[in-house]
């Protein structure tokens, strides 16, 4: 099995189950057909994960906007606050990457081309959420490097801390939001027109 | 994009996928989630080929809805017009 046919396989197995047949044949028949117009394979199997993916994410969207049934979002919403601790404790250094990363895609799928009022709030939070982690982590860094200053300059600097982790902790709540009302709305407004 | 709608309008028939990627010369990485925007926001249609004698698997063939041929038109005279503004622009610099 070629390398192309096996990353075609993923993507396959990556696309939602609603999906995947019609894209499975399109796929298949195009990667069988791709020399003949002197297109790589791989290119074709690319394509596919790309595809498979947005499909993938616009499926997680769906299900935790509530499109899919209150229950299923109420479960999957439990869910992601169960897993989402669990990369924060054991891999920060990859979590810190991975959050900003899922945050800018985030902005990029509601902006369009221009501001509008969700993925305004949006930018905001997301800057908001950006200026707390840094001020915050300079808040205790400082805290670190003045180990001789007095418990009580201490205990102010942890206050500070908190209150900029509260702050960050909203801004990223709000972000969420926004883009989910965002994704909400314009899929409403896809159905009407 | 306007390549790939250009490349819908000029096809008189509904066009298969791979072969947009091959005229536009754009990656399938490109076309193909492109298309499928299209055809979620209901720009474009997509359906499978009639059986013919043709060898091989079935073709999955896309053309423009009524609501997207204007909107494409639209879209390609807009970026046609932008075009001939900054190649005018460059011809007065230089």
């Amino acid at each position: 099995m070629s390398r192309a046919t096996r990353r075609l396989n993923r993507a396959i197995r990556i696309t939602p189950s609603e999906d995947r047949d019609r894209y499975a044949a399109e796929w298949r028949g195009d990667l069988s057909s791709a020399a003949e117009l002197g297109i790589s394979p791989s290119d074709v199997a690319r394509g596919a994960a790309r595809v498979a993916w947005r499909l993938r994410v616009r499926c997680w969207g769906r299900l935790l906007s509530g499109a899919d049934g209150g229950r299923r979002a109420t479960l999957a919403w439990a869910l992601v606050v169960i897993v989402l601790p669990i990369p924060l404790l054991f891999v920060w250094p990859l979590t810190s990457l991975v959050l900003p990363a899922s945050m800018i895609v985030a902005l990029r799928r509601t902006h369009e081309g221009r501001w509008h009022g969700g993925s305004l709030v949006m930018l905001v939070s997301a800057v908001l959420w950006l200026v707390c982690l840094a001020a915050s982590w300079w808040v205790l860094s400082g805290v670190d490097i003045e180990a001789t200053a007095s418990l009580q300059a201490q205990r102010a600097a942890m206050a500070w801390a908190r209150s900029l982790m509260f702050g960050a902790l909203g801004a990223f709540v709000t972000f969420w939001i926004a883009f989910g009302v965002t994704v909400v709305r314009r899929s409403a407004g896809t159905k009407t027109a | 994009m306007v390549d790939v709608l250009a490349c819908l309008l000029d096809a008189e028939e509904a066009i298969w996928g791979l072969s947009i990627s091959a005229k536009t010369g754009r990656p399938t990485g490109t076309v193909y989630p492109l298309l499928v925007r299209l055809e979620q926001a209901s720009l474009v249609r997509s359906a499978w080929e009639a059986a013919n004698d043709r060898p091989g698997p079935r073709r999955r063939l896309y053309s423009l809805t009524d609501t997207g041929q204007p909107w494409a038109r639209d879209l390609c005279t807009e970026a046609a017009s932008a075009h001939r503004g900054r190649h005018a622009a460059r011809v007065v610099v230089a």
